[in-house]
C-alpha cells in the first residue's frame, strides 16, 4: 500500500515542484508514505472522539 | 560572590535581599559572553545598551524595595522564534534577517512583567526545525547542543545567562537540555502562551523553560503561566513508571544503563519503581507525529516559502514540500488519532506519578545533527508536561538526562517530584569552558 502512496505523492510532487526535485524528495516521500499508511490502517472508530 | 554561577534561584533572592546589584549581575554575564561566546555561538543577538539600561532601572526600583517580580533584575536568554519589542527576531532565517517585531511575545510579556531582564536573543535552528545552526556544545565544542532551542541550552551550560525560554514541537527543548546538562520543563501546551512566536507547527508547539535547577524551573513557570499553578501534598513515596521497550530499543546501550542504574537509585532512595507498558496505539504516534507536522509547517510556510525556497535548508525545506503533498483527509486522520492516543496515555497515570525515560537516544553526537528527539515527541504529541534533568556524564564526558513527564497540567506536582527526583541525583557536574 505505502508503493501505492509514494506513487500518488511523487506524481503530485513532479506537478508541484518539477521531475527533478521530486526526485530528490524521492526519500522523504517514501517515508512519508510509510507515515501516511499507518496512518491510514489505524484503528479508530467514531465514537473515539471524546 | 562569582554571579555567572549563580542559578536563578540564588540570584534573585541575592536582588532581593540587597546583596546583588543588577547591574553588577548584568555586566558580569556580558563579560562571561566576551569570554566564552566566540566559542559557543548561543547567541544572535545581544542587546547590551538596552540591557545596561534595564538593570539601572531595577536596580533603583530595588533600592526602594520596589520589586516588579520573582525575577527582578534576573536576565535570561529568549529563542529567536519568540517577537521581542524592538529587538530583531529571525526565527533561525534570512527570510526574516531585518525583523524588529513592534510587541512582545505573550512569553516575553510575561516573564519583563516579573522583572527579567532580556539578555539577548539565544540561536534557534533555521524555522525551529532540524537543520544545525552555528551554535557548539559547551561541554565539547566537536558535538552539538542539540536544537532547535540550541542557543537557550547552551547559553545556561555556559553560565552565561541563568535561564532561557525555549520552544519544543518533538524535541526542541528535553534534548538540548539533556545534551547541555541542564534541566527543562515543557509544560501543557496551554500553560504558557504561545502568540506572536513563530510556529513550526501550531497544534504541537509548546513554551519551554531552560535553567540550572528544579526551583529555577518553577520560579520561571510560575512567572509564564496562564493560570495558577497548582501544588499537591507529596505523597508518601512516589510512583515512577519506568518505559523501557520502545525507548530502549532507541537508546545507546550506555543510556540503557545508566537509566536502569538511577532506578535502582531511586528504588533505594523510597521511590516505587516499577516497569509501564505502552498502550497499543504508541505505535501509530511516530507517523501521527510527522504527519501533523509537515501538514501543519507546510500551512505555516504557504507565504513565506516560494519566493523563498532557496534560502531554506534541505531539512526544513523537504518538510515543507512533503506537507504540501499530504491530503486534508490524512491530516484530519492524524488529529483524531492524536486525541485517541493522549485518551489511551493519560490511563498510565492512574498507577503512576510520573513516567520515566532516557531524554535522548545518547550522549549529544557530532556536529553535522542536531540529534534525534525520539525520546521526547511521545511527550510533546501526548501534550503531557515533561521535564528532563542532567543526571550522569557518559564515558566521553557528555552529560546524559533523564526525561519525567506527569498528567496534563500537573505541573506543580511533577516539579515537586522533580525535586525530590533532583536530590537523589546530586548532579553537580559543570562544563570547563
Amino acid at each position: 500500500m505505502s508503493t501505492e502512496i509514494a506513487k500518488v505523492l511523487t506524481s503530485r510532487a513532479e506537478e508541484k515542484f518539477g521531475e527533478e526535485r521530486a526526485g530528490q524528495l524521492r526519500l522523504d516521500i517514501q517515508q512519508v508514505a510509510q507515515d501516511l499508511e499507518q496512518v491510514r490502517q489505524a484503528s479508530l472508530e467514531i465514537d473515539d472522539e471524546p | 560572590m562569582n554571579p555567572e554561577t549563580l542559578t536563578l534561584t540564588a540570584a534573585s533572592q541575592a536582588i532581593r535581599d540587597g546583596h546583588l546589584s543588577p547591574i553588577d549581575y548584568v555586566q558580569a554575564l556580558l563579560a562571561r559572553i566576551d569570554r566564552v561566546e566566540p566559542r559557543v555561538r548561543a547567541w544572535v543577538t545581544v542587546d547590551r545598551e538596552g540591557v545596561l539600561a534595564e538593570a539601572r532601572r531595577c536596580e533603583e526600583e530595588a533600592r526602594r524595595k520596589q520589586f516588579r517580580g520573582p525575577l527582578h533584575g534576573v536576565p535570561i536568554g529568549v529563542k529567536d522564534l519568540f517577537y521581542t519589542k524592538g529587538l530583531r527576531t529571525t526565527a533561525g532565517s534570512e527570510v526574516f534577517h531585518d525583523f524588529v517585531p513592534s510587541e512582545d511575545a505573550r512569553a516575553v510579556q510575561r516573564v519583563k512583567a516579573a522583572g527579567a531582564i532580556i539578555l539577548g536573543k539565544t540561536v534557534t535552528t533555521m524555522f525551529a526545525n532540524l537543520d544545525p545552526g552555528p551554535t557548539r556544545n559547551p561541554w565539547n565544542l566537536a558535538h552539538t547542543p542539540g536544537g532547535s532551542s540550541s542557543g537557550s541550552a547552551a547559553a545556561v551550560a555556559a553560565r552565561m545567562c541563568p535561564a532561557a525560554i525555549g520552544s519544543q514541537t518533538i524535541g526542541s527543548v528535553g534534548r538540548p537540555a539533556a545534551f547541555c546538562g541542564i534541566s527543562s520543563l515543557v509544560p501543557t501546551q496551554r500553560r504558557i502562551g504561545l502568540s506572536r512566536t513563530w510556529p513550526l507547527a501550531w497544534s504541537l508547539d509548546h513554551v519551554g523553560i531552560m535553567g540550572r535547577s528544579v526551583a529555577d524551573l518553577e520560579i520561571m513557570l510560575d512567572a509564564m503561566s496562564e493560570s495558577a499553578v497548582e501544588r499537591t501534598r507529596r505523597p508518601k513515596a512516589y510512583r515512577i513508571g519506568i518505559i523501557r521497550d520502545y525507548f530502549y530499543a532507541h537508546a545507546t546501550e550506555e543510556a540503557r544503563s545508566l537509566n536502569d542504574a538511577l532506578a535502582n537509585k531511586l528504588g533505594g532512595a523510597g521511590f516505587q519503581i516499577e516497569e509501564a507498558h505502552l498502550p497499543a496505539i504508541f505505535e501509530v504516534a511516530p507517523a501521527t507525529l510527522r504527519t501533523i507536522i509537515r501538514a501543519e509547517t507546510a500551512s505555516v510556510h504557504e507565504q513565506v516559502f516560494p519566493p523563498n525556497r532557496h534560502t531554506y535548508g534541505p531539512k526544513i525545506r523537504a518538510v515543507v514540500e512533503t506537507g504540501m503533498l499530504i491530503d486534508v483527509s490524512d491530516y484530519v486522520r492524524a488529529r483524531r488519532i492524536r486525541r485517541k492516543y493522549q485518551s489511551e496515555m493519560a490511563k498510565l497515570f492512574e498507577r503512576f506519578d510520573a513516567l520515566m525515560t532516557p531524554a535522548a537516544p545518547g550522549t549529544a553526537p557530532d556536529l553535522s545533527t542536531t540529534g534525534d528527539p525520539v525520546m521526547n515527541g511521545p511527550w510533546t504529541l501526548a501534550d503531557f508536561p515533561a521535564m528532563t534533568l542532567p543526571h550522569a556524564l557518559g564515558v566521553n564526558g557528555l552529560p546524559l538526562g533523564v526525561q519525567l513527564s506527569g498528567p496534563p497540567l500537573q505541573e506543580g506536582s511533577l516539579l515537586e517530584l522533580g525535586k525530590a527526583v533532583e536530590a537523589v541525583i546530586g548532579f553537580q557536574a559543570q562544563p570547563s569552558l
